[in-house]
């Protein structure tokens, strides 16, 4: 576990001195992004202007769903950059460089790279929350979900990537499915009919990263924040045991290449 | 090579210099078929939104027959009108090209015999108007399955309602033209066309600009975003031959006003381009 923690954080740190070698660049990605989660606030307030609320979803809890999506999402692209890129580097043949190292060659792919714009993403939910309370005790909920949230997304995104193994280029399905992931954490439960609410609990975990840790946050009903914490990591054990299963079937690009 | 668009002015030597652009309009439609599965992709998205939205809207309306003078069926109809624009366009102009400009590719296109941006014009409006037709079934089928059958009132309707929307693809073009001509000066753009996109979906597609405050709407009518999706969207569905003018004649003046400001930033950047033989 010590030595994991080493890697995440030596990664990191090679990553971030990457994107900084572009800092104006990389700037104009993070604060792009906090301007693009902060346009759909005036489409919040628009329609509750007129509405007061919608399915009972007030503009207080909309704003924790429009902070903790993204924060969440944000944290999941600056620690494990290729969440989403797992498939890409399956289909060409680039695992290998991870399989010839000592450690995880999952963690270790997915730590490899960071998204600059993720940044923004994440600032954009911590800056927002003292708009929505001041109440310590919900700040701190805030930022475990972020992490577990984090989890799911990263969870979530690597067992579908996971699934080029069998499928060969899945990029189609892939951006499919995150559409599927961002839409149902980016809106209130309501407005989903209750029969397809179980696909936020399953196949579409929304529900764990959005849906639960809201209703802790609203109401402080504990119970849910270890069935948050328990659900993220199911997710990230059931991911590693598919990318396990699928590098049995994992052709080499017999590319060359090398990591610094 | 009959049956081409290009064999339909071959009769017509007034349209012959359009014919190189209806060659490039017509490949480019071609090349964007070829990836079958990535336009199911773009469908499969559409549809989700429609459907997310429909829901939202559903929802909202709970114990009221009317929101900003739409009710359900028209603001519903308007979702489905004012995405199928935005989609139908996408944002490959803007990704194709910021990345000729950054690798230099767009140096190599310079030396042809055709005006740059009209080619693009062509490429990119051909494309957007070939996508349109199944976002446009899908979007119909969805909302005439949940809401009733909708179809244009009047000739007159169905006339306006396309005049309206090919601008409107033609503005967001000239928009997405002029953000990827900061690549010239900017090595990454990319957050320019992030704010594009959501300037574009709050300005009038997600929601009529009648949902906003009355004081913020001549400002939103000030900028190209009041006129991009508002307008084909509120003439689906609420048709006022008075308004008709007033929409249209709104859209050609941005039109008019960003091709104008498009050729001056393209000539400026294209001076920043430097070709070196090899």
């Amino acid at each position: 576990m010590k030595a994991y923690t080493r890697l995440l954080v030596e990664v990191f740190r090679a990553n971030l001195a990457a994107v900084f070698a572009y800092r104006i660049p990389s700037l104009v990605q993070v604060f792009g992004m906090v301007l693009n989660n902060a346009s759909f606030l005036v489409f919040w307030a628009a329609l509750l202007r007129h509405t007061g609320t919608v399915g009972g979803w007030g503009l207080r809890d909309v704003l924790y769903l429009w902070a903790l999506g993204p924060s969440a999402f944000g944290l999941a692209h600056i620690l494990f950059g290729n969440a989403r890129q797992l498939g890409t580097l399956i289909v060409q043949g680039d695992l290998d460089v991870y399989l010839l190292q000592p450690k995880d060659p999952q963690f270790h792919a997915l730590i490899s790279r960071t998204v600059p714009a993720a940044w923004g993403d994440f600032f954009y939910g911590f800056v927002l929350l003292p708009f929505i309370t001041h109440d310590p005790l919900r700040m701190g909920l805030f930022a475990i979900f972020t992490v577990t949230g984090a989890l799911v997304f990263v969870g979530f995104f690597s067992l579908v990537q996971s699934l080029a193994f069998w499928l060969g280029n899945i990029s189609g399905l892939a951006s499919a499915v995150t559409e599927l992931m961002l839409s149902f954490t980016l809106y209130p439960e309501p407005v989903f009919p209750q029969p397809m609410r179980w696909v936020f609990y399953s196949l579409i975990p929304a529900g764990f990263l959005a849906f639960l840790p809201i209703h802790v946050l609203r109401t402080l009903d504990w119970v849910w924040l270890p069935v948050t914490m328990a659900a993220a990591l199911a997710l990230l054990v059931l991911s590693a045991a598919v990318f396990r299963l699928g590098l049995r079937r994992y052709e080499s690009g017999n590319a060359q290449g090398g990591r610094i | 090579m009959r049956g081409l668009p290009i064999d339909a002015i071959a009769g017509h030597r007034w349209l012959l210099p359009m014919r190189k652009y209806v060659l490039a309009g017509s490949t480019a439609v071609r090349n964007r078929w070829a990836y079958r599965a990535d336009v199911a992709g773009l469908v499969f998205t559409y549809a989700l939104f429609v459907f997310v939205f429909s829901n939202l809207w559903a929802v909202a309306y709970a114990g009221k027959a009317r929101l900003a003078g739409y009710d359900l069926r028209q603001l519903t109809w308007y979702f489905i009108v004012s995405e199928l624009v935005l989609f139908s366009m996408g944002q490959g102009t803007f990704t194709a090209l910021s990345a000729d400009i950054k690798t230099g590719q767009v140096a190599y296109t310079l030396g042809r015999p055709w005006s740059f941006p009209f080619k693009s014009l062509a490429e990119n409006v051909s494309c957007a108007l070939s996508l349109m037709g199944p976002f446009a079934l899908v979007g119909w089928l969805m909302g005439s399955t949940r809401l009733g059958f909708w179809r244009p009132s009047s000739a007159l309707h169905a006339l306006a309602l396309t005049l309206s929307m090919l601008l409107a693809l033609v503005l967001l073009f000239l928009c997405q033209f002029l953000l990827s001509m900061t690549a010239f000066w900017w090595e990454e753009n990319t957050a320019f066309l992030w704010i594009h996109q959501k300037l574009a979906l709050v300005s009038g597609t997600f929601l009529p600009l009648e949902f906003f405050p009355a004081e913020w709407r001549p400002w939103i009518e000030r900028t190209p975003y009041g006129w991009l999706c508002y307008p084909p969207a509120r003439l689906a569905v609420a048709f006022e031959t008075g308004q008709v003018r007033r929409l249209l004649a709104g859209q050609l003046a941005w039109v008019l006003g960003l091709a104008v400001l498009a050729s001056l930033v393209f000539a400026a950047g294209s001076r920043r381009t430097a070709v070196q033989g090899g």
